[in-house]
């Protein structure tokens, strides 16, 4: 055991969700300035400010290693999703309760960033103390935009070469304790019918078209390691051109896609729908906006990675990990799908469904992930064994 | 004119449970609640001497990858001696055959006119 922090641990994740930073809303910078004072001043290390668009960045440090590449990437967002409604507290002040932390973002994910933020800083202190030259690069990107659409502070960090093809990149999504490397693919559309005023109705044509969506993927063999392919439909609205002259119908879709549906399959498959539509409801006309479409990411056994983190799981909780594949997306999903890389996937703590009203987290879960996540470090960049090898 | 032809106009509203948009297993999508429950009331037209819908409305959720949480729906009806009561009885019975298709979510009907 490196430092023993575990109520400086609890404090900073309840500060980091202190902090607004829903996205859309007022998005990151005051997390991310305030992480980047912190790492200056906890590891005396230079910190970058790798912006991806006016006002928001992600927060970059470096343990400087022998190895430069692969590197250790460290990969936690900052930015929360909207509080919505139904809270019985205000979501930006931490209550501890039970064992629990509640709050926005307390488990997705500022609880995985703190821990990652420690076990940096009790990396960097280790080595420096105990004069070990570290193996590899130790690279701690704090991420902005991971629950935007198009996720861009992942891209951000592949494009300015912090994370590559053979990087090994973990992240503390609230994975409850098991190994998320797997995740099925995405496709997020804008679908439109309009027709003038009196020829067609378009809520009935896009009641008709939901539909057949639906149908559409329960047709579709369920893949016995993904899960089917399923739909959740998040915006409709219908309206009138400024001249009345024509109405309209919108709806967007969240597509989670199984193998082998790729999100090309998909968008064939809602263009094949609103041709049907159309063949049977004269007038209409459609359009179809991609707003993100991501590829499905699949198992991959021999990641080093992954025998790493299962070894140092088992060393910290004596019981060898699950792995699940993900419904989801997450920053170390995008790397995999723009570089290739076969060696990304999530840790972290338990906590309560993703995006609700009275998030929460475990606080015991956030203590164990960053001991692991300390151990995992001390195990890939200072070359440290681990201690209890389960074969 | 004819006078026998009467005109309801009401507003159905569906209560969904709101979940992120990659587990809908763990919410109930009131946006398919509605869609199928105009589906169930097209389809009872037929049995309406000179019946007519319109559905004049639609709203529902508020971001892309979150499980719409309400949908409101506002449908006119029209037949020859359409009673509101026959109106809301055949309303009724296609909310609870669109709601079935999307469990958990729950539905009321008020008329507008």
């Amino acid at each position: 055991m490196l430092l023993d922090s575990n109520d400086e641990l609890l404090k900073l994740t309840a500060r980091l969700i202190s902090i607004d930073s829903t996205n859309p809303g007022k998005f990151e910078q005051q997390t991310g300035d305030f992480i980047a004072d912190w790492l200056t001043s906890e590891t005396g290390l230079p910190v970058i400010k790798d912006a991806i668009a006016p006002g928001r960045f992600n927060v970059v440090c470096i343990l400087e290693g022998v190895i430069k590449d692969p590197a250790y990437v460290n990969i936690n967002h900052m930015d929360v999703v909207q509080t919505g409604e139904g809270w019985d507290t205000d979501p930006f002040m931490p209550v501890f309760k039970n064992s629990r932390l509640y709050g926005r973002g307390s488990a997705d994910m500022k609880s995985g960033l703190a821990c990652g933020m420690i076990a940096f800083r009790d990396t960097v202190r280790y080595a420096r103390e105990n004069n070990i030259p570290p193996v590899r690069n130790y690279i701690f990107i704090a991420s902005a935009d991971e629950e935007g659409d198009n996720m861009q502070g992942s891209l951000q960090a592949v494009n300015s070469g912090y994370i590559t093809a053979n990087s090994y990149v973990l992240d503390h999504e609230p994975s409850g304790g098991v190994i998320w490397q797997a995740h099925k693919g995405k496709v997020f559309f804008d679908l439109e019918l309009i027709s003038a005023i009196g020829v067609s109705d378009v809520v009935y044509a896009m009641a008709e078209t939901i539909h057949q969506i639906r149908c559409e993927l329960k047709s579709l063999p369920v893949n016995p390691s993904f899960g089917p392919s399923t739909v959740c439909f998040g915006k409709i609205r219908n309206g009138e051109n400024s001249g009345a002259t024509l109405k309209t119908c919108t709806v967007t879709l969240d597509m989670r896609l199984a193998p082998p549906l790729t999100p090309e399959k998909a968008v064939e498959c809602i263009e094949h729908i609103f041709s049907k539509t159309k063949e049977k409801m004269p007038g209409i006309e459609s359009s179809c906006h991609i707003i993100t479409q991501k590829p499905f990411i699949e198992m991959n056994p021999a990641s080093k990675l992954l025998h790493a983190l299962k070894e140092v799981v088992y060393d910290i909780t004596g019981k060898l990990p699950d792995t699940e594949v993900f419904s989801g997306y997450t920053d170390t999903a995008v790397v995999a799908a723009v570089t290739g890389n076969r060696n990304t996937m999530s840790y972290g703590p338990k906590g309560s469904i993703l995006h609700i009203a009275n998030e929460w987290v475990d606080c015991a879960s956030i203590l164990e992930v960053c001991a692991i996540s300390r151990c995992l470090a001390g195990h890939l960049v200072l070359g440290q064994k681990v201690r209890n090898n389960h074969e | 004119m004819n006078k026998a032809l009467k005109h309801h106009t009401y507003e159905i509203t569906i209560q969904g449970i709101r979940v992120h948009g990659s587990t809908p297993w763990l919410g109930a999508d009131s946006i398919i609640a509605a869609a199928e429950t105009i589906r169930f009331i097209k389809a009872q037209m037929p049995a309406i001497s000179q019946g007519n819908v319109s559905f004049d409305a639609i709203d529902g959720g508020d971001s892309v990858n979150v499980m719409a949480e309400n949908c409101t729906l506002r449908v006119g009806l029209s037949g020859s001696f359409l009673t509101a009561a026959k109106a809301k009885e055949l309303l009724s019975k296609a909310l609870a055959d669109g709601l079935r298709e999307a469990p958990g979510t729950t539905g009321t009907i008020e008329q507008i006119s």
